[in-house]
């Protein structure tokens, strides 16, 4: 669970294929730059790319994995908003089992800053090097609790502090797709060929979880067609 | 199964986006970037403690206080208006509980929160 005491703003890009193709475009140089420059190992899908997000300041998590009912004492005082910092005490009563954090973490603490980012929406990146081909395929889903033992652009493998996936085993692909990946079964993804002919890798950008979209609340999908008297009759 | 798991795992489902076990910025950072924490067009890799490891955005220039960790070679940031970003104040309300799999969950006042729920 999750608790905001102060609420949360929502921020959201608009033109979200610019992303997209930003990321495309220049995904495997990110790989390259992480894992040869900054040598951090990191792992295939790790790379993240933050197109909404929603911030606070202030906020109380809990989870775990108890299997008796329970109930979850979050306690807080805030202080005056009007002076723009926030006192703030948060305290999670124990449950055997439960996992708790908190923001700020004493009363001492004061907060103006909408810092604190507890929702995230945007861009999987990763490296295919099994495309072969431009186009359009249908993509596996993206998983988190499952690490991916393709390890792009030289990164040692199983090497310590590895984002993403913890390296005590190598799953096959397939076995990613049993995390809890909302609705990205099955979507079709644009493939942009970085490489050359001799390279073969391509770039996979997927949105996780899946980009807000536009909707429409009309059933009769009528085209909105302009009156012929519109244009040539006036004048 | 690691407490950020089953945080995400729950999360996830209430279509908010991906839930962060960690959502302030990391403490090591330069102030500019903990200034404003996580943002749009911050590139990262996502860890398996629940976290962002911040790279750099790709809005700021090379030489912007937010990317002085190091950009690539050739790095051409992507252009931004501050009209390209939707921003919706108190999305979620003061104290607003996100949970799942609850019986109740109630003010119960002198801001006392209580949720009932049973196993995950």
């Amino acid at each position: 669970m999750l608790v905001l005491p102060h609420g949360a703003d929502r921020y959201e890009v608009k033109a979200y294929q610019d992303y997209e193709e930003y990321a495309s475009k220049h995904g495997e140089a990110w790989y390259r730059f992480v894992n040869q420059t900054q040598r951090r190992g990191a792992r295939n899908n790790s790379l993240y790319l933050v197109t909404g997000c929603d911030k606070s300041r202030s906020w109380g998590l809990a989870a775990g994995s108890q299997l008796q009912e329970h109930t979850v004492e979050f306690k807080f005082k805030g202080g005056s908003l009007a002076q723009g910092t926030v006192g703030f005490h948060a305290s999670w009563t124990t449950v055997d089992g439960l996992e708790s954090r908190k923001y700020p973490l004493s009363i001492t603490d004061t907060t103006a800053r909408m810092n604190q980012c507890v929702f995230a929406r945007g861009l999987v990146i990763g490296i295919n090097k099994n495309i072969l081909k431009k186009g359009t395929v249908r993509s596996r889903q993206v998983g988190f609790s499952t690490s991916n033992s393709f390890v792009p652009f030289g990164s040692p493998p199983g090497s310590n502090g590895s984002p993403a996936s913890a390296p005590q085993s190598s799953p096959s692909r397939d076995s990613a797709t049993e995390s809890s990946s909302g609705d990205l079964s099955n979507q079709k993804q644009d493939l942009t060929d970085v490489g050359d002919s001799d390279n073969s890798s391509s770039v996979i950008v997927q949105g996780f979880p899946q980009h807000p979209k536009q909707v429409s609340l009309l059933f009769l999908n009528e085209v909105y067609q302009p009156l012929k008297s519109a244009s040539g009759v006036e004048s | 199964m690691a407490s950020s798991n089953i945080y995400r795992d729950l999360l996830l489902p209430q279509r908010h986006g991906l839930p962060f076990w960690t959502p302030e910025p990391d403490a090591n950072l330069p102030e500019t970037y903990k200034d404003r924490g996580i943002s749009i067009g911050d590139l990262g890799l996502l860890t398996d403690d629940g976290g962002f490891d911040y790279l750099f955005n790709i809005h700021a220039k090379a030489d912007d206080p937010v990317n002085q960790l190091g950009t690539p070679t050739d790095f051409n940031p992507l252009d931004k208006s501050d009209y390209g970003i939707r921003k919706i104040e108190s999305f979620h309300s003061k104290k607003c509980c996100i949970t799942r799999n609850i019986a109740k969950a109630f003010d119960a006042g002198a801001d006392v929160y209580v949720v009932s729920r049973s196993s995950s």
